[in-house]
């Protein structure tokens, strides 16, 4: 698969990918661009691998940890008001939105950690290989998300089922 | 009552957000033209591969008046020195605001540097102020071309060349009296006008710079066609990391580059190699179909290299492997200089 045929195909996909694990869709559009100008030139490569879309997400992945990401992400983190603890039977929309604004504002790694956790369905070992950490600090990563979750959204804690 | 599906949900909900791709499909087309550019004034300039594509869109009234945007990083590489001190020769006095110097390059042609290339940055923007010092033939192939425009750089009558269409790039090419040729190339996300008068302006200040920059690594071997064919030495950085690339094309076409430094880059390269390797005490992997080779050097120092097949050479692996064995790394550069004026 040529270049502009994977672009056609997988953008969509990646962009979510992307909005997930960078909690903006501005930082996401940025970042899958960058990705991808960087992909482009090594592309005869990336694409003989079996999986191109594992690749593109560690770059993704790498670019949003970057130095220069991360400087800008806690600068949104510092004009974003935190919500207000959500109350109980308050309604389900507005509790996800609660918890949408924690995921924002979490620091990269832990939100990064949480996502793919939750939203990708990986193991914890396989998010310490990609994230190159320890499983225990993946896991310590996911206890910081969620005791935030807890205490800024008042809720409860998160069942593992 | 929170459980995973409401996070799950909450995640769902967020992707939902995503933005549209055919726009970004769209603009992605803008910044790979705009990336592609920058690659080619930086091969002209001599840097080879190794630009970082970061696009920040500003305009350049919106740029000169806002508080510094660069952030460089503090790199601790090495302590500079080689084989070869190569003077720098000339700076700019005046920059735009923010911009540091980002990037240096110089051609080894034998035991002599003929060019030095040395580029100036927002931060790590995908725009660039070069000063290109001195020419070798090897570059002929990407002098720029165009209308010129003669203009007056102190005194000196200078050539002011403007390419390009949605992301212009603008040349200016003097020679002061007794001394190498010198050319400024601007690429920034100005108009054409304004890319103009900031070549001009920068041209105009640049004055003597009596500091020094230094060749470290050498070649102990190399194959017959690129064992006299001059090369590329770059000192640069991405994100928090050093970077120093060694290039080289020879006649036929084919390109050796080795690149070093502690980049994350380098890193994710690596999870992607196939099989292991050990190059004197050099522990890493191979790609022998991909001729490239990833090595970790005990300092920490990461190496990623690759040679294409050439004339006569169709099994270039056991030739890049020789070409690494051989190799001088040198004394890793100062690269103090990052972001400085």
């Amino acid at each position: 698969m040529i270049f502009e045929e994977y672009v056609a195909a997988r953008l969509p996909a990646l962009l979510r990918q992307a909005t997930v694990l960078a909690g903006d869709p501005h930082v996401a559009e940025d970042v899958v661009q960058d990705v991808l100008i960087k992909a482009q030139p090594r592309w005869a490569r990336i694409s003989e691998l079996d999986v191109p879309d594992a690749y593109l997400r560690k770059m993704i992945v790498n670019e949003l940890l970057s130095a220069r990401r991360r400087v800008a992400a806690a600068l949104r983190r510092e004009r974003v008001q935190w919500p207000a603890p959500a109350q109980d039977g308050v309604d389900v929309v507005v509790r996800r939105e609660a918890i949408l604004q924690v995921i924002r504002t979490l620091p990269v790694r832990q939100r990064l950690v949480i996502a793919l956790r939750f939203y990708e369905d990986m193991t914890d070992g396989d998010i310490a290989a990609l994230l190159g950490c320890t499983e225990g600090t993946v896991r310590s990563q996911a206890s910081r998300a969620l005791a935030k979750l807890r205490e800024i959204a008042a809720l409860q804690p998160v069942r593992e089922d | 009552m929170i459980d995973t599906d409401a996070i799950r949900s909450a995640f769902a909900a967020l992707a939902d957000e995503a933005p549209p791709s055919d726009r970004i499909r769209a603009s992605l087309t803008i910044r790979a033209r705009r990336h592609r550019q920058r690659r080619l004034i930086l091969r002209l300039a001599g840097a080879g591969t190794v630009a970082a594509a970061t696009g920040v869109a500003a305009t350049g009234v919106w740029r000169l008046t806002q508080p510094p945007a660069s952030r460089f990083p503090v790199l601790h590489a090495g302590p500079g020195g080689g084989w070869l001190e190569v003077p720098l020769r000339f700076r700019p006095a005046w920059l735009p605001r923010s911009y540091g110097e980002g990037k240096r390059t110089v051609i080894v042609d034998g035991t002599q540097a003929p060019v030095l290339s040395r580029d100036w940055q927002p931060g790590t923007a995908n725009q660039a102020i070069s000063l290109l010092i001195g020419w070798h033939p090897s570059l002929d192939p990407g002098r720029p071309s165009g209308r010129p425009t003669t203009v007056d750089v102190n005194g000196v009558p200078g050539r002011l060349v403007q390419v390009g269409d949605q992301t212009p790039g603008t040349y200016l090419t003097w020679q002061p009296p007794g001394q190498p040729q010198l050319l400024m190339s601007v690429h920034t996300d100005d108009v054409a006008d304004a890319q103009q008068d900031l070549a001009l302006r920068v041209a105009r200040s640049v004055r003597p710079d009596p500091e020094v920059t230094w060749v470290g690594p050498r070649f102990g071997w190399l194959p017959p066609d690129l064992a006299t064919v001059p090369w590329r030495l770059n000192h640069g950085f991405e994100d928090t990391n050093w970077t120093q690339e060694v290039a080289m094309s020879g006649p036929g076409g084919r390109q050796l580059l080795i690149r070093m430094g502690t980049s994350a880059a380098m890193r994710l390269e690596n999870t992607f190699a196939t099989t292991p390797i050990r190059i004197r005490e050099w522990s890493g992997w191979q790609v022998p179909e991909m001729k490239q080779l990833f090595l970790t050097l005990p300092d920490g120092v990461e190496v990623f290299a690759r040679l294409d097949d050439g004339p006569g050479d169709e099994q270039a692996m056991p030739t890049l492997i020789r070409i690494i064995e051989e190799f001088e790394f040198g004394p890793w550069p100062d690269m103090s200089w990052i972001g400085g004026r």
